[in-house]
């Protein structure tokens, strides 16, 4: 596993689906505190993690304010955002991740096969133990857009 | 000629914006449905005559692959062209959903433009430019 490649992969993956399918620019920062996101964020956050297998196994993450949250979801379903509830928020937030984790690794390799699972919804307090002793790579992202910064990390396990 | 299409994914977020960019691509669309899963999708095209299915592939339960075999092995639905939507991007996982009989695959992030390009290949309908060129020889033909 090349980690710049994936890195790159993950970055061009992101701007796509976020600029494609909810036009919202974004632009990463490289020094970010990811954990910081959870402990700023105006009235919380959400996580959703997709487990993967294929050339290397782990877990995709993401992490994003409820208020963007609902947003981006309100702008996915063609809503307002008062009609927008949990249950939207939590399913256009599964479909962020999965098209993000497909697209990147489909950048990242072409010929490569990876499976990808349903995603899940997680306690956000759940991020900061995702990195164990167990976890051979992680790729971080932290990303800046207009209505609020995002986490992205890919845990590989093996 | 306006087509009835049935959307099956379950996510009910990508349900709605499948529709909507459907809608909003230009493409002839008639009457469009929703299935939150295969087995209600094969429940519903039992019921209705759909020109064209086009279905998530990483779905619980019944993924878009074998809607595909279960259409395939039912006569009056293995014709129903189906377009797999899908953020599988490898090139094994794409000759597989053609090997199985999809008619194209969709790959997440999508465009307008591109969801009307490869509905209108597979339904048969002529590209924009081909409307226009047909128009303009239609106009010199005397």
């Amino acid at each position: 596993m090349e980690k710049r490649s994936l890195m790159a992969s993950m970055k061009a993956s992101i701007s796509e689906v976020m600029e494609t399918m909810f036009f919202l620019p974004l632009e990463f920062e490289d020094v970010g505190d990811i954990n910081e996101i959870i402990r700023s964020a105006e009235g919380g956050t959400l996580a959703c993690k997709l487990a993967f297998s294929g050339p290397f196994s782990g877990l995709s993450c993401f992490l994003i304010p409820v208020k963007v949250a609902q947003g981006l979801t309100a702008n996915f379903l063609g809503e307002d955002t008062d009609r927008v509830n949990e249950k939207h928020m939590a399913g256009t937030v599964k479909e962020i991740l999965n098209m993000i984790t497909g697209k990147a690794f489909s950048l990242y390799d072409n010929q490569a096969v990876f499976k990808l699972a349903i995603p899940e919804i997680m306690p956000s307090e759940k991020w900061a133990y995702l990195v164990t002793k167990d976890v051979k790579e992680a790729v971080k992202l932290y990303i800046n857009t207009a209505d609020g910064d995002l986490g992205l990390m890919l845990v590989i396990l093996s | 000629m306006a087509f009835n299409i049935l959307i099956v994914d379950d996510s009910l977020p990508m349900r709605a914006v499948i529709k909507r960019t459907i809608r909003a691509s230009g493409f002839k669309v008639g009457e469009v449905l929703e299935a939150s899963s295969g087995a209600e999708a094969l429940k519903m095209l039992r019921e209705q005559w759909f020109d064209l299915v086009l279905t998530d592939y990483n779905m619980p339960e019944m993924n878009g692959m074998e809607l595909i075999d279960a259409m395939k092995n039912e006569e009056l639905l293995s014709t129903i062209p189906v377009v797999v939507i899908t953020t599988e991007g490898s090139q094994q996982k794409i000759a597989e959903f053609m090997e199985k009989g999809a008619a194209d695959f969709i790959q997440k992030p999508f465009t307008p433009e591109v969801i009307k390009q490869k509905l209108n290949r597979i339904m048969g309908e002529p590209e924009d430019g081909e409307a226009v060129a047909d128009g303009i020889d239609e106009g010199l033909d005397f």
